[in-house]
């Protein structure tokens, strides 16, 4: 009887204990391994005093244990919030201080970061960490327990309380203020996403699929749970192979991935080097992509090349659980321009296309893009103002549960039944597929106390990371500010892909009639091929 | 990979490069610029195109592997190397 996402791998094992569950860098681990080693991981947790409801960080690159991190803090009835490794310490402070947390998992290079966490006063009165690294804790580092103290736990489930409409976990997002916004997932919001997704996609036990998000995006957790609902095997892809295009192409090949799900950058980094040959990747079944729009000339060249594979548009906000809509694209497009729709609602949600009254507009209208249905998070941790905000109710409707969440998405629908992404309501942008506050890298830059003015606008890329992030900025009079400067500034406060990349320097910001900064001129004026070398 | 030493010149002009192209701060050689966060995917490819405006050195994607890009150092060695015709 499956219920919560982690019955799914006891099912598993139950069935399949020798399947192979996940795989990374030469390193496998069998649904029963999987199994075992999460369950004694719940105990050791509730031994220790993790209650139901309780928030457990992780902090830790991709990596089988961190998986069996996941697993066992969900057994034990707990939340897992997923914490960027790379992301600078005082961003990391903001979250986990809002989690109000005890336990923090972690493994891997994190031994600098959790110095600087730990140095923090009454820090160490109220964390305690859980080390998951096959190897010891770094120095200066007390580790209350590790993964050698497993096998002293028992290896059948804990008992568990938890409900469909419980927590499964909390994922942070940028915050225009400049604080990172917590986003609460319940179990039944994943799981019916992925029944839909894995009836749709025919997904099988002979399934080999890439794990490429990092495990804070939560992309990450289709990824997981699509492959254990139905006993596949799940391939963590490196992250460092995202510097190098021929690796990524070489694992998808020697591994003979069956599904590969990315954000487009990555698919779009691999058609600008031209590392997918006629026919390659014979395996290949499905590429799907997320997280931002997908330029049609890269995805010709990979539907020219994989004549064998299917090619999905998936689009939703983390608001309303991995993906709201899908398009499976009918066949390779034959002009560039051509716009690939956002798609029709995934199983148990609407799309709804709405005027400022909350009114629907006529078809082929521009208006704000609304999704109602079973994704939809109960809300914003701790932030009953911002969830308000977010999630109104349902217009005319009368249960008070029925709600609808604004995405700040432009969109039509047409005619075709279809909707078409048209850009953002607001200052937010996707890069990499990351979701960027453009307010929050302007409030890093203001509290650096060096510059009179600044302002951060998006710009489309001629490169393949969707958006370049572009700063214009005025010193104080007196002091010597250089781009570079700021940079290496800003990497401690943000993590790298919302650190801009292009940088102009004024005595004074445009301005327009009004007196407010001409972000318009600025965008001009950051426009690729004004820029060039400077 | 090829271990032919880097030469603290070409170290010096990689730091400017880095500084002024990439606008990334290095603070010695051997900062791991993966593990610290100061290399992406898009640097990397304006990193390949001033190498080959500042160096003359065309380097192909297809030829590197993750440790050319480790550090200054690793990038310096890739450098040196290709000059004396490595691999």
């Amino acid at each position: 009887m499956t219920s919560l996402l982690q019955h799914w791998v006891t099912e598993q094992a139950g069935r399949r204990p020798e399947a192979g569950a996940l795989v990374f860098k030469g390193e496998r681990l069998t649904y029963e391994a999987l199994e075992v080693s999460s369950n004694r991981l719940a105990h050791l947790l509730k031994d220790a005093g993790c209650a139901r409801g309780d928030r457990v960080c992780l902090l830790t690159p991709k990596s089988p244990a961190a998986i069996v991190g996941i697993l066992g803090v969900l057994k034990a009835d707990a939340v897992y919030v997923p914490l960027d490794p790379g992301s600078p310490v005082p961003r990391l402070e903001k979250m986990i201080a809002s989690c109000d947390n005890r336990w923090i998992l972690t493994s891997g290079a994190v031994g600098p970061t959790l110095e600087a966490l730990f140095a923090s006063p009454g820090f160490a009165d109220t964390h305690s960490i859980g080390w998951l690294g096959s190897d010891g804790p770094p120095g200066g580092i007390t580790a209350q327990f590790c993964l050698a103290d497993l096998p002293a736990y028992p290896t059948t489930p804990p008992p568990s309380t938890n409900g469909l409409q419980d927590p499964a976990h909390i994922l942070f997002t940028s915050g225009s203020t400049g604080t990172p916004k917590g986003v609460v997932i319940t179990h039944a919001s994943v799981r019916r996403f992925i029944e839909w997704a894995v009836s749709y996609f025919g997904t099988a036990p002979t399934d080999r699929i890439s794990g490429h998000p990092p495990l804070h995006f939560d992309l990450s957790t289709f990824d997981m749970f699509g492959t254990f609902a139905v006993g596949a095997e799940l391939h963590l892809v490196p992250p460092e192979l995202n510097l190098l295009p021929h690796k990524l192409a070489e694992l998808i090949r020697s591994a003979e991935l069956t599904q590969w799900f990315s954000v487009p950058s990555v698919l779009n980094y691999m058609a600008k080097f031209d590392v997918v040959e006629d026919g390659d990747f014979p395996s290949l079944r499905r590429v799907l992509w997320c997280g931002e729009v997908f330029p049609t000339p890269a995805l010709i060249y990979w539907m020219q090349r994989l004549p064998h594979a299917s090619f999905t548009n998936l689009y939703g906000p983390t608001e309303a659980t991995i993906a709201s809509s899908y398009y499976t694209v009918p066949s390779c497009p034959v002009s560039e321009d051509e716009v690939i729709p956002i798609g029709q609602a995934c199983g148990g949600e609407e799309l709804l296309v709405l005027d400022e009254a909350l009114g629907p507009v006529p078809p082929g209208e521009m208006g704000e893009l609304y999704i109602r249905g079973a994704g939809l998070s109960p809300g914003y941790w701790r932030d009953p103002a911002k969830t308000r905000g977010a999630f109104l109710p349902y217009p005319g409707g009368t249960d008070p549960g029925d709600r609808i969440y604004r995405t700040g998405d432009l969109a039509t629908l047409g005619p075709d039944g279809l909707v078409r992404f048209l850009g953002r309501a607001d200052s937010q942008i996707k890069t990499r597929g990351y979701r960027v506050e453009l307010g929050e890298i302007e409030a890093a830059l203001h509290t650096l106390g060096t510059l009179r003015e600044c302002a951060v606008v998006g710009v489309p890329s001629q490169d393949f990371d969707g958006v370049a992030i572009c700063c214009a900025f005025a010193p104080l009079a007196g002091t010597d500010v250089t781009p570079v400067a700021l940079r290496e500034a800003l990497t401690r406060a943000l993590p790298s892909y919302m650190v801009p990349s292009r940088w102009l320097e004024f005595a004074e910001l445009p301005k327009t009639t009004n007196g407010k900064i001409d972000r318009r001129r600025l965008k001009e004026l950051f426009a690729p091929e004004t820029v060039g070398a400077q | 990979m090829t271990t032919a030493p880097p030469t603290p010149s070409v170290q010096a002009e990689l730091a400017v490069l880095f500084a002024k192209d990439l606008h990334i701060d290095v603070p010695t050689p051997e900062t791991d610029l993966w593990a610290t966060g100061r290399l992406d995917s898009v640097a990397v490819v304006e990193l390949l195109l001033q190498l080959e405006k500042r160096f003359g050195l065309r380097v192909d994607m297809e030829d590197l592997d993750f440790d050319h890009l480790r550090s200054l150092a690793a990038i310096a060695a890739l450098v040196a190397a290709r000059r004396n015709g490595g691999p």
